[in-house]
């Protein structure tokens, strides 16, 4: 082999040990570029898939904030609708403060008014005690008085029983001198009785009717003059033809009046003053004049 | 060189040397192609 054959074999093998010392070199110390690079894809989709989360996470606290504050936008609504409402109500309840303020200063003036008022009525009502008590004092004296006129009302009525009873055996007395008078023919009203005596009124009639008796004669008469004229029973007229209507005139007696009413009066012919020729007629004249 | 052929040296020390730079080229061939396969055989991405 020639020297440079042995050279190249040498270089030969110096350079495959170096090639083969490199290869192991790499073999026992490089890093595993792979497994790291795994490991670290890992951890980065880890991290990523924490990220995720996170901002999942984040987008439902987001939406709860988000709903939170939605309520509290809305609260803050309601609330400022109460607050105004309040605001409201309270304007409202000053002016009626201030309405009740001047009624009350109206009612304090008038309460003062009553006040002096009451002293007033307070003095007044002594001044009516006072007045009350000499009323009393008066109405004491009164009653004194009125006892005693009450015994003496008591005395007269005793005084009284006693007379009524006089008076009522009078009444029977008088009764019985009255039916007594009667049925002697006597009149017993003391006013007729004075009537009687004085002479009738000067008064003129006519006869309306006759009634006649048995014998035919004219027994009683009615004439056209009552009580209204003056007539009561009792009274004696005279009864007269005047000849107007072609008759002669002529005296035809008397009667007397046994009933009378105010327009009218029934007479009884008094036959011991008629003259026998003395027939009476409807439409003669009766007076008391003659 | 027909002669030598028919004459069949015998080997030397630089024979032997030869073996043994071609036993070192395959150990490091042996230990590249380990470190490949830990890639999986990729030589890019």
């Amino acid at each position: 082999m020639s020297f440079v054959g042995k050279v190249l074999v040498v270089t030969q093998l110096v350079l495959s040990v170096l090639f083969m010392a490199l290869a192991g070199a790499v073999f026992a110390v490089h890093t595993n570029w792979k497994t790291a690079y795994e490991k670290q894809d890992a951890i980065i989709k880890g991290a990523q898939k924490s990220v995720s989360d996170m901002q999942s996470e984040l987008d439902s606290v987001k939406q709860a904030s988000q709903k939170v504050v939605d309520d509290n936008k809305a609260e803050m609504d309601l609330l400022k609708n109460t607050v105004q409402t309040q605001v409201q109500q309270i304007e409202a309840l000053t002016k009626k403060n201030n309405e009740d303020q001047q009624e009350l200063q109206t009612q304090t003036a008038l309460a003062e008014i009553k006040t002096k008022e009451s002293v007033f009525r307070i003095a007044e009502a002594d001044e009516q005690r006072a007045a009350n008590r000499a009323l009393q004092a008066s109405l004491d004296q009164t009653a004194a008085k009125v006892r005693e006129l009450e015994d003496q009302k008591f005395g007269l009525e005793v005084e009284y029983g006693n007379l009524r009873n006089k008076a009522e055996e009078d009444q029977l007395k008088l009764a019985y001198l009255e039916k007594l008078a009667r049925k002697m023919g006597l009149e017993t009203d003391p006013k007729k009785a004075a009537k009687l005596e004085e002479p009738p009124p000067p008064v003129e009639g006519l006869v309306k009717s006759l009634k006649k008796d048995r014998a035919n004669q004219v027994r009683m008469i009615e004439i056209s003059i009552g009580s209204d004229d003056g007539l009561i029973v009792g009274h004696k007229l005279d009864v007269l033809r005047t000849g107007v209507n072609g008759k002669p005139a002529k005296w035809l007696g008397k009667v007397k009046v046994i009933s009378i009413e105010p327009d009218y009066a029934v007479c009884e012919v008094m036959r011991e003053d008629t003259p026998p020729n003395g027939i009476i007629e409807v439409g003669d004249n009766v007076t008391t004049k003659l | 060189m027909s002669q030598r052929s028919s004459e069949d040296p015998q080997p030397d020390v630089y024979v032997g040397l030869l073996f043994v730079s071609l036993a070192a080229v395959i150990t490091g061939i042996i230990f590249l192609v380990i470190e490949l396969n830990r890639y999986g055989m990729l030589f890019s991405k």
